[in-house]
């Protein structure tokens, strides 16, 4: 049941009309069962695999919290540890392991069989597998105090805004919310249904639609040059903007219907003037994630500038696998790892530099010089992302530099008027996220007058309606993650 | 909480006036873009599905149709009114559809060309492209049993009218403005087929294709159809880039037999294969890329095929061409 489907819609007004009407104390129940109903809907036999971390994790957690030495503690750390990354190894890596292997044997024909595994990738798995994993490292730094009901676990771990991608959420935040009950609140519905609209029209209106000429390019790179490549790639960087983020949009909405707050997951991210800000913008529940288990549990950069760096890079390169089981994923968390070390490392050059032409007396011409670099820097990463292999990525590369060949738009189902829209699209949303910035959208419009409001509301819905784009729901690009 | 449960109602009052009004403004114009879309003859439906079509000749198939046959200089050979259908990446099931849709609601040709790549011969190369026909769901029972599969798509179009438009507003708006002609056919050599040449040591596609029993049955079904109706069908394998680079030979010629084996058993059914013809194949000079034509290659072949249609039109003699 995915968030752009009627289904969904009817599903939310039923869990709405049922959460209500209980008693606030037993709400939270409604929500659990909501949540399990809507992920079994997926696929049944995944409910284990949800199941697994929810029982393993609550009862590592419980124990390790008993434990009276660290020894003790680590041991059951380990248990989770295996438990989680094991799963996700199997799901998600066993695969891709077991055949780059393969290859590599019958490269220097050594004799090696694999067996395939085909269980499919459970939805979500690296977003839940994050969470509890999450969960258990607080338990064990003591940062958090071990949750005593197994369903309350449960549903910190299956709330269904966010089960199937995110953001991944902290115990310390979340814990508490699904423990406080919940009263009836006009703003909070009000509000939860206006982000819903406005994620709905990102990844209907926006991503849906460059999803279309981004598929025709890059699912057949062979088949274009030059300017449609370019244009490919940074619709693209939109497409991949407006389906996170319009997902996220839509989860922390209904999320706010109910009276949870989660996490504010990108902040304008093509808005960052270096690799480094571009991080602290975009994934954000992720990128704290990783800053905070990994990069830390690492050393961070206490033990010197080069250590840190290495730390940086050893960060991406995970980061770029947890995205996919494709070697693709972690050549762009390399490149993302080195264009962070080198954002850091040449900070004072860089500063130098801009004092030495005179940028420095320009502020403004000087951050949009930082922001279009950077913004092309994320744009290059993101064809390593796209590409479907590295045999398309070379084609890609020797394609994209042939101007002579190609038209800049070509109909791929998304005539020019289509492609103008699409770009108005853009526009529109820069314009509102850059407001935004200035002053909250939904509280100005809150303070118009009713006509005024109601207008927005309607135009709004009518625009989704009206201006999505025209294929059987697509599914969100990081369902697949 | 009454007064949030008013507020409820007058906003989804609201909201359906608004539906209904919007449906009814945009619906004579939507009717008027389906007449007007084909317009161009860019392997668009809407004088399909405007009816009462009186084309001689109509063409189906994917890319290799759409762009190495040009309607005009067909008829300037064969004398036949002709209209191209096809469309990119269309699988043999969307053609055969396609086809039906037409018969349906225009008056039977004379003469059907059908696209005869070996690949038709395989599911897997190319899915059924429902964003083309969703413009005409509300047109044809057939296109919207097709079209929405899911129920809640279904029932969400009944409730909320609007959404029949949906993506497709834009489309509906320019073509209502526009003052373009409405005609059957563009001129020859108009077809968007771009000038250019095979990119140098261009890696083609090795991939070899498995002969679908379906698929088979499809193509005698197709041609029982023909003589049913009372049409000519002509099946036709178009050139081949450097022939066994794209194709396995083996499996290449086990579908060539196939068509050649249908064009045996049906009277009304021509076979013209045109895969290995040295005319075209090795020319570097006459292809866009490795699996169509340019317009300099485009012309002369479809002169070719023209002629040789007229040649054996009503000859039911010399039923497969093999150049």
């Amino acid at each position: 049941m995915p968030f752009n489907s009627v289904g969904f819609l009817c599903f939310l007004f039923a869990v709405m009309a049922c959460y209500f009407v209980a008693p606030p104390r037993l709400r939270w129940i409604v929500l659990l069962i909501a949540s399990a109903a809507f992920y079994l809907t997926w696929r049944p036999a995944y409910g284990i695999v949800l199941a697994i971390p929810v029982v393993v994790d609550w009862t590592v957690a419980r124990r390790m919290d008993r434990c009276p030495d660290g020894l003790s503690r680590k041991r059951w750390l380990w248990v989770s540890l295996a438990v989680n990354l094991g799963m996700l190894f199997v799901f998600k890596y066993y695969n891709l392991l077991a055949f780059s292997f393969h290859d590599l044997a019958n490269h220097f024909n050594w004799p090696l069989q694999v067996y395939k595994v085909d269980l499919g990738l459970p939805l979500g798995i690296s977003f839940f597998t994050f969470q509890s994993l999450g969960y258990v490292l607080d338990v064990y730094r003591r940062d958090q105090k071990p949750e005593r009901s197994l369903a309350r676990y449960g549903l910190f771990l299956a709330f269904f805004p966010q089960v199937t991608s995110g953001p991944i959420g902290r115990a310390e935040s979340l814990l508490p919310q699904h423990e406080r009950p919940h009263r009836f609140d006009y703003d909070n519905v009000k509000n939860g249904l206006l982000l819903m609209l406005w994620g709905f029209f990102k990844k209907l209106v926006i991503a849906d639609r460059l999803g279309i000429y981004v598929n025709q390019v890059y699912d057949h790179p062979g088949d274009h040059h030059g300017w449609t490549i370019v244009l490919a790639t940074y619709f693209f960087a939109y497409q991949i903007y407006c389906d996170f983020s319009g997902y996220t949009d839509i989860a922390r909405g209904c999320a706010q219907i109910f009276g949870y707050d989660l996490m504010e997951n990108f902040r304008r991210p093509y808005a960052a003037g270096s690799i480094r800000e571009f991080w602290q913008r975009w994934h954000i529940s992720l990128t704290t994630w990783f800053r905070d288990y990994l990069f830390f549990g690492l050393g961070g950069s206490r033990k010197g500038r080069l250590h840190g760096y290495w730390n940086v890079l050893v960060v991406f390169l995970v980061c770029g696998l947890w995205h996919g089981a494709n070697w693709t994923f972690v050549l762009w968390g390399a490149v993302h790892g080195i264009l962070t070390v080198a954002s850091i490392a040449t900070a004072e050059f860089r500063k130098r530099l801009v004092a030495l032409t005179g940028l420095a007396r320009l502020p403004r011409v000087h951050q949009l010089v930082k922001l279009a670099i950077t913004f092309h820097l994320v744009l290059f990463a993101w064809v390593l992302f796209r590409a479907n292999s590295f045999g398309d990525l070379a084609v890609l590369a020797r394609n994209l530099l042939d101007f002579k060949a190609s038209r800049i738009i070509f109909n791929g189902g998304l005539d020019i008027s289509q492609i103008i829209l699409a770009v108005f699209c853009i526009v529109v949303l820069e314009a509102l996220q850059a407001f935004r910035s200035r002053i909250p959208v939904r509280t100005w419009i809150a303070t118009r007058p009713i006509w005024f409001r109601w207008a927005i509301y309607q135009g709004a819905l009518f625009t989704i309606l009206l201006f999505s784009a025209d294929s059987q729901a697509v599914q969100f690009i990081y369902f697949q993650f | 909480m009454r007064v949030i449960v008013a507020k409820t109602f007058v906003f989804l009052f609201l909201f359906k006036l608004l539906d209904i009004s919007l449906f009814l403004a945009l619906l004579p114009l939507d009717q008027r873009t389906v007449v007007q879309q084909g317009a161009s003859n860019e392997g668009d439906l809407g004088p399909l599905y405007r009816g009462g079509m009186r084309e001689d000749m109509v063409a189906f198939g994917d890319s290799r149709i759409r762009y190495q046959l040009d309607a005009g200089i067909l008829k300037q050979t064969t004398g036949l009114s002709t209209y191209n259908f096809a469309w990119e990446a269309t699988p043999f099931d969307q053609q055969f559809f396609t086809l039906e849709e037409y018969l349906d609601r225009n008056r039977r040709p004379r003469a059907v060309i059908f696209e005869a790549d070996p690949l038709s011969l395989d599911p897997a190369f190319f899915k059924f492209q429902t964003l083309w026909f969703r413009p005409y769901a509300g047109y044809s029972a057939r296109v919207a049993d097709r079209i929405f599969t899911s129920v809640t798509e279904k029932y969400a179009n009944r409730f909320v009218r609007c959404l029949a438009f949906r993506g497709r507003v834009l489309p509906i708006l320019r073509s209502a403005f526009s003052s373009r002609p409405v005609s059957g056919n563009s001129p020859a050599g108009t077809v968007p087929i771009l000038r250019g040449h095979p990119p140098r040591g261009l890696k083609l596609d090795f991939k070899s294709f498995h002969i679908n029993e379906a698929r088979k049955q499809g193509f005698r079904q197709l041609a029982e159809l023909a003589a049913k109706n009372g049409f000519v069908l002509f099946l036709i394998s178009t050139p081949e880039y450097r022939h066994d680079q794209r194709l396995n030979a083996r499996d290449a010629d086990a579908a060539y037999h196939f068509f050649e084996s249908l064009a045996k058993a049906y009277k009304t059914t021509f076979y013209l294969n045109y895969a290995r013809d040295a005319r075209f194949i090795n020319q570097d000079d006459l292809w866009f890329d490795a699996q169509h034509l340019n317009r300099d290659g485009m012309v002369p072949f479809s002169r070719i095929v023209g002629a040789d249609i007229a040649a054996r039109f009503g000859d039911g003699t010399n039923k497969i061409l093999t150049r």
